[in-house]
């Protein structure tokens, strides 16, 4: 069975399962979303039934442009990111035997046994990024080195301004030639990406209403709805807008039925790096009254303050092009450059956020994260006096996940810090 | 003669006396995390050494590890733990390199735990493809690089400064090269010499290791001296810098002919074109800096290439990888680069290994079983 074909089964279980048996604990709008992913999938085997070519993407390109160059997009990591049971232990071990470290973040494992099962299509171009994640861009590498086609690896700069935005940029318009070039069919079409563009950034605007709700006390969103902050760009956009709309009323209604019931939070916790995707966390939390009010590396994480912010243009001075935009989301990440970036960006959402305190999760074979997880930890406490907890994990191999040990290291955490009161 | 040797391998050893006695003249010493990408002739330039950093041989990391976990690569944690211990002070200066997430962080930890305000830090960032466009980002970066730093020790670097360093350098690299290329032909020194001797130039002000090395290059044919006489194998590693693996090697029955380390070939196969560094010192440095064999942080078939056809040059028998356990980059790669030595019929053998020797009968074992078998010509894969 194909990546595909799994993931469309997987989508028509949960919506049978809100047709049938829905549960009032989960946002009603989940129907059309996974209508839509369904949908996207199915057209995804479509597309390659049909031969069409297809680019494997890294985060290098966004969405808006691969439409425009009329091209049909693999996300590497975030598709790996799906898997679920067996198919993650049986693309471990395809990736474990292709190179991959075994001990290195499982979701690139996942990604490299994913794309050489034969169970997605194969790439004709290549496209990643050196920005933040370096243990995926020799991923990357090692994915090339099994298919015989171009690749091309965007480089981000380690200062913000001007001359970073157009690095970049120009950076953007090679790849565009060189899949032109390279790519059957591939030809960009403006009027295409300036259409796409302003859906992505109607989308844009909703979540950011979104996002910055979250300031509220009690927070409007459960941390189930937090660390499930949808994607946008996969599949039918005017439907997915559509959907975000749903979204963004139910989360509304929902909140107004929070408060009459008169729940309490108990601790806003701020969730770094990733967390066990095989595992319920978001409940957990909901049944203990803890909010997490930031899961840093959501599909929608929290905007850094004045930057990356889509549409602005305050930033620069100006209104930016389609491919600009991009390029200042990418020149804005927090974990790109060095960690006084990252340390300004949870310095700014502790207090947007009013974060009580923070959870690192130490994600196996994360160095990017790992090699500095306890600085972060130690510059929060010096500077908010904000505790946290350093918790080891996986995120996608459930194998050696102990959920007495996991739940009991974090109620414990829970009980200490809101019988203490850090302030 | 052969106390001038002593110097260097002693230095190569060791890393230190060179620096120390450097900055008792009252003149700075700026370290540099390796691999390294960062143009050494810029800190020469401005009056000061360029000095390879080197982590702590304790086993005992135990500072280190208020920052790093277990699973990092143990060459940054115990970077980091010879400065935390008090073991190294630090220098006037830390410069890093994008070469890796790791170092990268490590460089981050090195910033933050260094409070001197009086000491400099840069870290640089390299482009992973070679196009007019990249070349042109890293000349930037290079030139910003330079203006940060003269702006921090209000010093000038002329061009005529940096010319007369990219000289001096390309001297070592090729005083440096000359070695390398005696070995593929005579047995002059073992490998665990060799790259005593290049690890030296990474530390020793340049002027005083051109002088002795350039001594020494008439008397190193004729000098007598036990070199193994085992199967020749190319050694490949990243951030190996500690000599034990060399000498375990050496004597499991191996010669080291050839290495593909930072330390080693990486670091002097070619020199800068001082040609166009007469107009353009900057961009003849950026060049040399993106197409010297690096780090294999990108340019995999670039680098497989190279050191296969160093296999081929210097007679070499099979391939040793001697990766951190936990230094992903170096695990990744040689992945790849098994899979095209095995097309060519290339032994190879990955080992997995810490900072400080450990594990030492184990990893001698595995070296013997590998070199008893690419000698009898029975390689099957180990």
């Amino acid at each position: 069975m194909s990546f595909f074909e799994n993931h469309i089964a997987q989508m028509n279980r949960r919506i049978s399962k809100i047709r049938n048996n829905p549960d009032p604990r989960y946002l009603k709008s989940n129907l059309l979303r996974y209508e839509i992913q369904r949908d996207f999938w199915a057209d995804e085997i479509q597309a390659w039934e049909n031969g069409e070519p297809f680019i494997y993407n890294e985060g290098a390109i966004p969405d808006y442009l691969a439409v425009a160059m009329g091209v049909n997009v693999i996300h590497v990591t975030p598709y790996a990111d799906q898997c679920f049971g067996d198919e993650v232990q049986k693309y471990l071990k395809i990736g474990w035997e292709a190179g991959v470290p075994d001990w290195i973040c499982d979701r690139l494992a996942v990604a490299v046994g994913m794309v050489l099962s034969g169970d997605v299509p194969q790439p004709k171009f290549i496209a990643g990024y050196a920005r933040s994640c370096d243990a995926s861009t020799q991923m990357l590498h090692l994915i090339s080195t099994y298919f015989d086609c171009p690749s091309y690896i965007i480089e981000t700069p380690y200062v913000y301004g001007e001359d970073s935005l157009n690095y970049v940029t120009k950076q953007l318009w090679e790849i565009i030639d060189l899949m032109e070039q390279t790519v059957p069919g591939a030809k960009f079409d403006e009027d295409k990406l300036n259409e796409q563009f302003q859906k992505h950034l109607k989308a844009s605007s909703i979540l950011g209403e979104i996002n910055r709700s979250r300031r509220q006390v009690p927070c409007p969103l459960t941390s189930k709805d937090v660390m499930r902050i949808p994607r946008f760009g996969w599949g039918d956009l005017d439907r997915q807008l559509q959907y975000l709309s749903n979204y963004k009323d139910e989360i509304a209604e929902k909140y107004e039925m929070r408060l009459r019931s008169g729940f309490k939070e108990r601790l806003r916790l701020a969730w770094l790096v990733s967390y066990p995707f095989f595992y319920d966390i978001g409940s957990f939390f909901e049944e203990r009254e803890v909010s997490v009010v930031l899961l840093e590396i959501g599909t929608v994480g929290y905007p850094p303050k004045d930057r990356g912010i889509m549409g602005d243009d305050k930033e620069y001075g100006r209104r930016l092009t389609p491919l600009e935009e991009w390029s200042r989301n990418q020149v804005a990440r927090p974990w790109g450059g060095t960690i006084d970036r990252r340390i300004d960006y949870l310095r700014h959402c502790c207090k947007e956020l009013k974060v009580g305190a923070l959870v690192h999760y130490i994600q196996s074979g994360c160095p990017i994260n790992n090699a500095t997880a306890w600085l972060l930890a130690e510059e929060m406490k010096r500077e908010f006096g904000l505790p946290s907890l350093l918790l080891e994990g996986r995120m996608l191999d459930k194998s050696g996940f102990d959920q007495k040990d996991f739940e009991s290291k974090l109620d414990n955490f829970i009980e200490v810090t809101t019988s203490t009161r850090f302030e | 003669m052969e106390d001038l040797l002593r110097t260097l391998l002693d230095e190569g050893s060791e890393g230190q006396k060179a620096a120390m006695e450097w900055q008792r003249q009252g003149k700075k010493v700026i370290g540099i995390l390796y691999p390294s990408y960062v143009p050494e002739e810029i800190i020469h330039a401005a009056g000061m050494l360029p000095w390879r950093v080197r982590g702590t041989r304790s086993p005992d990391t135990s500072h280190a590890t208020t920052y790093r976990p277990p699973t990092l690569a143990s060459y940054g944690t115990h970077i980091i733990e010879a400065f935390m211990s008090g073991e190294i002070k630090f220098p006037d200066g830390i410069i890093g390199f994008n070469v890796d997430d790791d170092n990268r962080r490590v460089y981050d930890v090195l910033v933050h735990i260094d409070t001197e305000k009086s000491h400099f830090h840069h870290i640089l960032d390299g482009p992973r493809n070679i196009t007019p466009l990249r070349l042109e980002e890293f000349v930037r970066r290079i030139s910003n690089f330079v203006e940060d730093f003269e702006h921090f020790f209000q010093v000038k670097i002329t061009h005529s400064s940096l010319k007369k360093a990219i000289r001096t350098l390309n001297k070592t690299r090729s005083l440096l090269k000359k070695v390398y290329e005696m070995r593929r032909t005579s047995t002059i020194l073992c490998g665990a010499e060799t790259l005593r001797v290049a690890s030296a130039a990474t530390s020793m002000p340049k002027e005083q290791f051109n002088n002795i090395l350039g001594n020494l290059l008439d008397y190193l044919p004729k000098r007598t001296g036990a070199i193994p006489s085992g199967p020749r194998i190319l050694l490949i590693s990243e951030t190996l810098d500690n000599m034990e693996y060399v000498d375990l090697i050496e004597d499991s029955g191996a010669l080291v002919a050839m290495d593909a380390l930072d330390i080693g070939s990486r670091y002097c196969w070619f020199t800068v074109d001082e040609k166009e560094a007469e107009t353009d010192p900057i961009l003849a440095l950026a060049k040399y800096y993106l197409l010297k064999p690096t780090y294999p942080r990108s340019f995999w078939r670039r680098e497989v290439e190279r050191v296969l056809e160093w296999v081929r040059q210097y007679n070499v028998k099979g391939i040793l990888a001697l990766t951190d356990t936990y230094g992903y980059v170096g695990l990744y790669f040689n992945s790849f680069l098994k899979r095209q030595a095995e097309q060519a019929g290339v032994p190879m053998l990955d080992i997995s290994r810490e900072y400080i020797m450990a594990n030492r009968g184990q990893l001698q074992t595995r070296m013997q079983a590998f070199f008893e078998i690419i000698s009898e010509g029975r390689y099957h894969q180990v």
